[in-house]
């Protein structure tokens, strides 16, 4: 079951969110704001402490009941999917999701780059992947 | 694989750490600090701030560095500030998004290691990095907390209530706990 997607650029600022049911709690935008901008950071350190070299940053968060899978693309941009804790195969979630992205944000002239993304057709694509993933 | 532990004590400060098998820091696999670990973290018998921080945190890992130990203790010492940075905020994040109360964080992992998370009921957090791999262990780290800490640690009637833990026999049942895990040198 998916909760939420987040898709964060890769100066840490939130570009798209949408979240689908009750499965998360209810938030403000300006706390998806910090949500994201936290996300971004931790990211980052993660990669710092790991003990081994050469660790990439936070992948997979787990909580008691939920998961938080954190995909980040050759670009910077971060995709992050929130999800029940039974949930499976994240990754291939995640790069569907970036397919959208790729066609209907990137390849869209009218969109700016590191701006919000406002595409109905991508709405509407994710709306589609969101239910197939949760049916 | 099990590479540290970590432990906080409920003023953040870390009290306690120490590398087991020994890769990132280029010294002999293992964990076993001998005596000399000892002198990393003595002069922290007097807790207090920063000072007390950065010896109880050195106190694990100074043996295999010889001449370098106070390197090695700074260097510790920032690095357990940035785990617990990172903890702090993935705390903050799952409590926020969980619909219900009382949800823990438990773990997360990147390509290279999966750190795990336990905090008991007093504010104590253990935190244990491991390869990616390894399952969730929460019990685990409970054992840890109830079998090791609590009869080596809380119930020494001479260890300061706060501070750097520095227990030879905590040490030492704390490392033949962890060597009895699954997956302790694979």
């Amino acid at each position: 079951m998916l909760h939420a997607v987040l898709i964060i650029s890769k100066a840490g600022g939130l570009v798209f969110n949408k979240d689908f049911g009750s499965g998360i709690a209810r938030l403000t935008v300006n706390e998806y704001l910090v949500l994201a901008g936290t996300v971004h950071g931790v990211h980052a350190i993660t990669a710092q402490i790991s003990p081994v070299p050469g660790s990439s940053g936070l992948e997979l968060l787990e909580s008691d009941t939920l998961k938080m899978f954190c995909h980040q693309t050759q670009t910077g941009i971060k995709i992050v999917i929130i999800t029940d804790a039974a949930h499976t195969g994240h990754d291939a979630n995640c790069r569907r999701i970036y397919e959208l992205y790729a066609d209907y944000a990137m390849k869209n002239p009218f969109h700016t780059p590191e701006m919000p993304i406002r595409a109905e057709l991508f709405d509407a694509g994710m709306a589609k992947l969101v239910r197939a993933i949760n049916s | 694989m099990i590479y540290e532990l970590f432990i906080f004590d409920r003023h953040c400060a870390c009290v306690f750490h120490t590398a087991f098998n020994k890769l990132a820091q280029g010294g002999k696999s293992d964990g076993a600090d001998g005596p000399g670990a000892q002198g990393g973290g003595a002069a922290g018998s007097a807790p207090g701030g920063g000072d007390a921080q950065g010896a109880g945190a050195g106190g694990g890992v100074a043996t295999g560095a010889g001449g370098l130990v106070g390197a090695v203790d700074k260097q510790t010492a920032e690095k357990a500030k940035l785990v617990f940075g990172v903890v702090f905020s993935l705390r903050n994040i799952v409590s926020k998004i969980s619909p219900k109360q009382g949800d823990n964080f438990v773990s997360f992992r990147t390509s290279t290691y999966k750190l795990h998370y336990f905090e008991s009921g007093t504010g104590i957090k253990f935190v244990l990095l491991t390869d990616p791999q390894m399952e969730n262990m929460p019990e685990v780290l409970r054992s840890i907390y109830a079998q090791v800490y609590v009869e080596y640690v809380s119930k020494n009637p001479l260890l300061p209530a706060d501070g750097p833990i520095n227990n030879e026999l905590f040490r030492t049942h704390l490392l033949r706990f962890v060597r009895m895990l699954p997956g302790f040198s694979d």
